[in-house]
């Protein structure tokens, strides 16, 4: 009885990791989109936005915590070429997504004011904040690039079957 | 705990890249370049432009868009918030992050056909069997 129990309680926890997963990742995908076009949020909530987005890559790291453990760990060992270059490709993005926003918080001029911060204005901050702006577009799609599979097949199974079975129920109904 | 620590470490990392960030900013090299910009502004009448001390002219003039009346309608848009305009610039984030996806999306497909081809040819008859 109890043999049977744990392996689905543990399946379903992992089941529901992977639905946090995808949704946190589609929600970043989505918030780093808009945040990047500055004309269209305007000032203000491109900076709350930015910083929002700062603390969700945080948790978006806590949950892939394992994966960056284990590959850090195997680093300088025997490690399939494809699997390090994922992760030198996350390690640079992570330097650019820290920069990115740190550079965003030093010249920000409206989120860090109604915190009570203010920054001496700097044109190498500003610089370096376009630069890794533009930067993180490449660095996001070559992410995204490198989990295309885990992206199709996640997308069929948690929104794409999903839809089609409502609707054949519906149709049959 | 174990995600408490897990948090700190992260943090540990951002520090260790903010104050590097920080440092290089704040090095010789850099406040040098910025104040070559500087002595370029000078020649523009744009002001003094030294490294973290702008005045609002020089620092108009070091952002081209906000310096025109142009530029000054941008930023009144910048401020204002959401411009309906602004949705065809998602092109440009847009575009090469497909271009980029394609790439490499179909370089990989490219590169496992090509593994599988190899791993399934089967080996000519003349060749002799290999001996251990």
């Amino acid at each position: 009885m109890a043999t049977t129990t744990i392996p689905a309680e543990r399946k379903r926890k992992r089941l529901s990791e992977t639905v946090k997963n995808y949704w946190l990742d589609i929600a970043l995908f989505f918030a780093f989109i808009i945040d990047m076009n500055t004309r269209f949020t305007g000032i203000s909530i491109h900076e709350w936005l930015g910083l929002g987005f700062g603390i969700a890559l945080i948790y978006h790291l806590l949950l892939h915590w394992n994966w960056i453990a284990s590959l850090t760990k195997r680093l300088f060992r025997k490690l399939p070429g494809g699997q390090r270059l994922r992760y030198v490709i996350d390690l640079v993005l992570f330097v650019d997504m820290v920069v990115l926003t740190m550079t965003g918080i030093w010249i920000s001029e409206v989120a860090m004011r109604q915190l009570g911060l203010s920054f001496a204005p700097n044109f190498f901050w500003r610089r370096l904040h376009e630069q890794t702006a533009d930067f993180a577009i490449f660095l996001v799609a070559l992410h995204i690039a490198l989990d295309w599979k885990w992206i199709v097949s996640t997308t069929k199974r948690y929104l794409w079957q999903p839809l089609t079975k409502k609707r054949s129920s519906t149709s049959k109904a | 705990m174990k995600t408490v620590l897990r948090i700190l470490a992260f943090l540990l990392a951002i520090t260790v890249v903010a104050g590097a960030t920080y440092a290089i900013g704040q090095s010789g090299l850099v406040s040098q370049q910025t104040n070559l910009r500087g002595e370029e502004g000078r020649h523009l009448g744009r002001g003094q432009g030294e490294f973290g001390h702008f005045d609002d002219e020089a620092e108009q003039g070091e952002r081209p868009n906000f310096g025109s009346e142009s530029g000054d309608r941008d930023r009144d848009r910048q401020s204002l918030g959401f411009d309906a305009f602004a949705l065809s610039s998602f092109a440009r984030i847009l575009l090469p992050m497909a271009l980029v996806i394609t790439a490499v999306v179909l370089l990989s497909m490219a590169g496992q056909r090509w593994r599988d081809r190899s791993k399934n040819r089967p080996s000519p008859p003349d060749t002799p069997a290999p001996t251990s």
